[in-house]
Order: C-alpha cells, then sequence, then structure tokens
C-alpha cells in the first residue's frame, strides 16, 4: 500500500487566516519598494542540484516530466528568483529589488520522506552595495511584515556565515581541513563539535609520497596493468590525488586546539548589542584576523539608524541554515518559540548560478513562513 | 474464507530454485498450462500462485496485491528506498507500514554495491570518491555521472557518505557497461561472483558494499488483502520458512500480520 502524504487542503477559514497573512506581508513588501515576481512552483532540478546543501537536497522532491526531464518541485524560493532576475538579464551593476509569494515543498527528513507543502512570503535585495545597510533593511522589513500580521513580540536570532569561514581561514589547518569542516557544518549545523569530538577517537597513520614518484608510478601500474582511463580524469589528476591522499588522513586529524577553540566559539552568544565587542574578543585571543566583529559592530549601527528596537536582537555563533549558500548574515525571527521568519545574506550565489564563480553579487533576503503565522493568529 | 495468493517469479535460476523449495516444503505446484501465468498447489486448495518477475512482484506486494511473495532483497529495498543490513535471524518491516520480510531463502545472492575504474587508482574508498566528485566538478564543470537501476538506494547510500555533488543516469540493462563507453563515470549496480565487474575493468571500493541481498520470502503490507487471514498462507509461510530452518521467522512475521488483520 502507498501512504498518502500529508499534503494541505485549507477550508474557508484556514484559507482566509492564510491570506490575511498573505496580503499583510506583502503590503509592506509592495510599500518598500519591491515588485512581485512569480517564478513557477516547478524548476529544473540542475539549479537545485547544483546549489543546495546536501542536507536540503535530501528534502528535495525531483520527478521527470514526460519528456524526460528532470525537474524538482521548489523547496525554496530564493535561488528560482535570482535564476529568473538572471534569466532577465540581471547584471548586477544596479539595484533589484523583488518579492514573492508562494509554496514550497519538502520531504519530512525523517527518512519516510513524506512530502509537506508550506507557504512562504518573501523579498530578494540583489546589488545593494552596503552590506550593513542592507542586512539591516531586510531585518527591519521582515519584523515590521510580521508586525502588520499582528505579530509583535518577536526575537531575531542572528549568526554570521562569514564568522565561521574566518576562523577555518585564521587557523593552522590544510585546506583539505577546511574544505571538510566546511561541509561538516553544512551538514550537522549546530551539533558539529558533538560531531568531531566524536571521531576524534581514531587517530591516523598519515603516509606522504612525493608527487614526482606518483606520476612514474601511476604511469607504470596503468601501462602494467593495460588500463585506460575513463571519466575525462588524466593521469597527472590520478597522481596528484594519490600524492596528497596522505592529506585526507590528516585533515580528519584536527589538533585538540582546534577542537577546544570551536567548542569555545559555538558556545558564543550575546545580545547585538555586546555581540561585537565579544567576537573581538574571541578571535584577539585565539589570533586569528576577523571582518565579523566589524561586521556586527556596523549591523548594530544601521539597526539603530533604521529605527530597529535591538533589546531583542541576539547573536549566537551556531545559527546556522542548511541552505548551503549563506555566506554573510543569517537570521531568523521566533516568537513564542515558534519561528516564523528567517534570511541571510548570499553574496556567491547568482554568480554561481550564471556561471561566474568569481563574480559576487551582493544580495540578501528573507521569507515568512506563513503557515506558521496564520496557526498563532486568533 | 477468501482465496490466498502467492507470487513466485516465472524464470531463470530464480524460479527453478524457488520450485524446488516449494517441493521440499511439500506444497509443489501444478504445472500451468502452456503461456499460463497463474497455477495452484494441489496440497493446499484456496491458493493461487502467480508466476511474474521478480521486480514485478517488488511493486506489487508493496502495492498489496499479494499475501506472500518470493522476490529479492534489492528491488524491494529500492522500491521502498530503504536502506538496511540484512538481518539473517530478524523478521524485517521494509518501510513504514510496508510488507514484511520474513527470512532469506539461501538462494539469488547478490552484492549491491558502489564499483569505480579500476584505473582510478587514486580511488579505494568513499572518501576517495568524494574527492574525485570535487575534481571532476572542478576540472571539467560537470557533476560525476552515476549509472544505476538502484536511484533511490544510490541517493540514500551517497547522503550517507556525504557525497552530494553527482548526478544520476539511470540505466536498465548493461550498466557494467557504461564506465567505459562514457555513458557515466561509475556505476552502483548488483553483483553476484565480480566477474563481469571485472571484465569490464571496475573494481569495489572498500566501503562501497550497499548490501547483501538475496531472495526473500515476503508477506505483503497492510491493506484490503487481510481483512481476513486465509489459512493456507500462514501454512505456506511455516513451511517454506521451516525448509530453510527459519521457523522462528515464520512464527514472528505471522504474529505481527495477525496483528494486523486484528487491528
Amino acid at each position: 500500500m502507498i501512504r498518502a502524504a500529508s499534503l494541505r487542503s485549507l477550508d474557508a477559514i484556514a484559507a482566509a487566516r492564510l491570506d490575511a497573512a498573505r496580503q499583510a506581508a506583502m503590503g509592506v513588501f509592495a510599500y518598500a519598494g519591491y515588485a512581485l515576481v512569480e517564478p513557477s512552483v516547478v524548476a529544473p532540478a540542475d539549479i537545485f542540484l547544483e546549489r543546495l546543501g546536501e542536507r536540503f537536497r535530501r528534502q528535495t522532491c525531483f520527478f521527470e516530466d514526460g519528456t524526460g526531464q528532470e525537474l524538482c518541485l521548489r523547496p525554496e524560493i530564493t535561488i528560482p528568483v535570482c535564476r529568473l532576475a538572471l534569466d532577465g538579464g540581471y547584471d548586477g551593476s544596479s539595484e533589484l529589488k523583488q518579492r514573492y509569494a508562494g509554496s514550497v515543498f519538502r520531504l519530512a527528513a525523517d527518512g519516510a520522506g513524506a512530502l509537506t507543502q508550506s507557504a512562504q512570503a518573501g523579498v530578494e535585495f540583489l546589488g545593494g552595495s552596503d552590506a550593513a545597510c542592507a542586512d539591516a533593511s531586510i531585518i527591519a522589513l521582515a519584523l515590521k511584515a510580521l508586525e502588520a500580521c499582528g505579530i509583535d513580540e518577536t526575537r531575531v536570532v542572528l549568526g554570521d556565515a562569514g564568522a565561521f569561514g574566518d576562523l577555518l581561514a585564521g587557523l593552522a589547518l590544510s585546506d583539505r581541513q577546511r574544505t571538510r569542516l566546511m561541509r561538516l557544518f553544512d551538514a550537522h549545523g549546530s551539533t558539529l563539535p558533538e560531531m568531531l569530538e566524536a571521531e576524534s577517537a581514531e587517530a591516523p597513520a598519515p603516509r606522504r609520497v612525493d608527487l614526482g614518484r606518483a606520476r612514474i608510478e601511476v604511469e607504470a601500474e596503468l601501462d602494467a596493468r593495460k588500463l585506460t582511463l575513463t571519466g575525462g580524469r588524466s593521469p597527472e589528476d590520478v597522481a596528484l590525488r594519490i600524492a596528497d591522499r596522505a592529506g585526507r588522513e590528516q585533515a580528519r586529524h584536527l589538533p585538540e586546539e582546534v577542537r577546544r577553540v570551536l567548542w569555545k566559539m559555538f558556545g558564543r552568544a550575546a545580545p547585538i548589542a555586546d555581540a561585537a565587542a565579544k567576537m573581538e574578543v574571541f578571535f584577539r585571543d585565539i589570533g586569528v584576523p576577523s571582518g565579523t566583529a566589524d561586521r556586527l559592530s556596523a549591523l548594530h549601527t544601521a539597526l539603530v539608524a533604521a529605527g530597529v528596537d535591538t533589546s531583542q536582537i541576539v547573536y549566537d555563533a551556531q545559527v546556522h541554515a542548511p541552505l548551503g549558500y549563506y555566506t554573510g548574515l543569517e537570521f531568523r525571527i521566533e516568537t513564542a518559540r515558534v519561528t516564523v521568519a528567517g534570511g541571510g545574506r548570499y553574496d556567491a550565489l547568482v554568480g554561481e548560478l550564471a556561471g561566474r564563480p568569481a563574480w559576487r553579487v551582493p544580495a540578501v533576503g528573507c521569507a515568512l513562513f506563513l503557515d506558521a503565522i496564520a496557526g498563532l493568529t486568533p | 474464507m477468501s482465496e490466498g495468493i502467492i507470487a513466485i517469479p516465472s524464470k531463470g535460476r530464480l524460479k527453478d530454485e524457488c520450485l524446488a523449495l516449494l517441493a521440499r516444503a511439500g506444497f509443489a505446484i501444478a504445472a500451468p498450462a502452456e503461456r499460463s501465468y497463474e497455477t495452484t498447489i494441489p496440497a493446499l486448495p484456496g491458493v493461487r500462485v502467480l508466476l511474474i518477475s521478480a521486480g514485478e512482484i517488488a511493486e506489487r506486494i508493496v502495492r498489496g496485491d499479494f499475501h506472500l511473495g518470493v522476490t529479492g532483497m534489492d528491488v524491494l529495498r529500492e522500491r521502498q528506498g530503504v536502506l538496511a543490513g540484512v538481518h539473517r535471524n530478524i523478521v524485517e518491516m521494509v518501510g513504514e507500514d510496508g510488507p514484511v520480510a520474513v527470512c532469506p531463502l539461501g538462494f539469488g545472492p547478490a552484492r549491491l554495491v558502489t564499483a569505480v575504474p579500476e584505473s582510478w587508482l587514486d580511488c579505494a574508498a568513499m572518501d576517495d570518491l568524494r574527492e574525485i566528485a570535487d575534481e571532476i566538478r572542478a576540472r571539467q564543470h560537470r557533476p560525476l555521472r552515476v549509472a544505476t537501476k538502484y536511484v533511490r538506494l544510490t541517493r540514500a547510500f551517497f547522503a550517507q557518505h556525504l557525497i552530494a555533488d553527482y548526478r544520476i543516469v539511470l540505466s536498465t540493462g548493461a550498466t557494467e557497461a557504461a564506465p567505459a563507453s562514457g555513458l557515466a563515470d561509475m556505476i552502483v549496480d548488483i553483483t553476484t561472483s565480480g566477474a563481469t565487474l571485472k571484465d569490464n575493468a571496475l573494481k569495489v571500493l572498500e566501503d562501497g558494499k550497499i548490501f547483501a541481498s538475496e531472495a526473500t520470502l515476503v508477506l505483503g503490507p497492510p491493506g484490503p488483502l487481510w481483512q481476513d487471514m486465509p489459512g493456507g498462507i500462514a501454512q505456506l509461510t511455516r513451511a517454506i520458512a521451516a525448509a530453510v530452518h527459519r521457523e522462528g521467522n515464520a512464527a514472528g512475521a505471522l504474529a505481527m500480520v495477525s496483528g494486523r488483520v486484528a487491528a
């Protein structure tokens, strides 16, 4: 027997509630100058496959249409909005403000994978040259939209994806270890230190092979066994990796000091007013240069300038969304322990979608979770 | 009392082994009429026997078309998207509300494995594969391509190993030829002796064995078919399990199923 997915149908009362939240949020976004766009609910699989973090990807529902094209139900809307902007000829040289409302579809992460649908309304702000101002304007806009939905008792929890990157760049780690830690952070989020603790038990014995020797050995072995390299890989690729293989074992072997610092960083949380000073001390103590304190300080100033009540905003180093594209600010907004909105900065996404990885387009956005909001309003 | 339905493989070694097993269990089937895919068990009136392909048995037992079936765990797990080890002595529910695997039957062995070209001298384990996927992305600006017909199991297994950047190329026949022909870089496929892999210059990764599979006796999932329990089905389940010395499994599985009947 095939079990029916827990699909969502709304009766008149529930639909009216959802519609009220959507209208209220979209009205605020429109007033702030965000133009309406309507990206398709169904998207070619590629645009998500290539950009989403692993944790999120497992939650995406892929299928084929009658022509054999691989499609998916959109699991989020930021990527389609950026894709749409690029298709419309957006070149990053100007500000582009867009709003949308619609459903996202995700498979439950419990392994059974039932399909769920939920409604969002959000904005994407591309090309804003002052990052702190743009970030603050998005947080302010999200709070204003929530207020329009009747939700004013909110708490903003924010993180800085750049802080983890700075930390990795500044610690004595190999590139291999950095890539691996970044991937694990994306996959495991705030449980990363526990996860590293568990695996540190195994102590590997690394062996280094000189590249020159690896080249000779690879050529000789391919020749002797009459093997042809397939998959477009060259003997040089294989030799490089053989020479480098010891590096992987070392990548698993994190110095005690690094694990200690990660624990310490993940324990950091502070009201936004104190966050910059706190992170400044943290990075100074471990001797790692970081732009985090400056970013947090600029963000705090911009939030105050935007008229946001900052007493309900906290910085928490553990905040990390599994989307895999945030590069700076990440935040979620809670009320009565329910998350009602989320968002962040994704400066690399537009360039990656355009096939130009080095192209940075400043971008920040947020989404309101309308089902959660409709469930809270009387 | 309603009639019971058992489905068994319609061709090849699986069919022969299955017929031999039924005979050993004391319930030999009557030879089906020419071109007929249905027959009976003379010693067990009230039970219909369908002869269909193992893949179709997996599909249809999940759908609830039969009480009892014999099929491979590989196709059953792929149908349900369930990644798990083989538990010889444990009655296993395949998927939530799914069919119940009563016991392995000792024939039709196969391993589902991850295999790469032997020429990839730098690739011995799944960790290597993840790095090669990164390398192919960086150097050739494309994802690693994996040929398989086990799409869901491949996705689940690769996710376990945190490999995200790859693309599945659906391959329903001669999958092992895919790397040489250029259709894909590597494969996930069933192998019995490993000889075909070797002939195609492929090697199995150290930690790339997804699971071992064999022909398995399966009871269908809860559904309209279980309004009442056809007596012949319980008897047949017990006899087949006894013939492979797994009487305990039959008792456990039947208890699970009668729980469903009661509910």
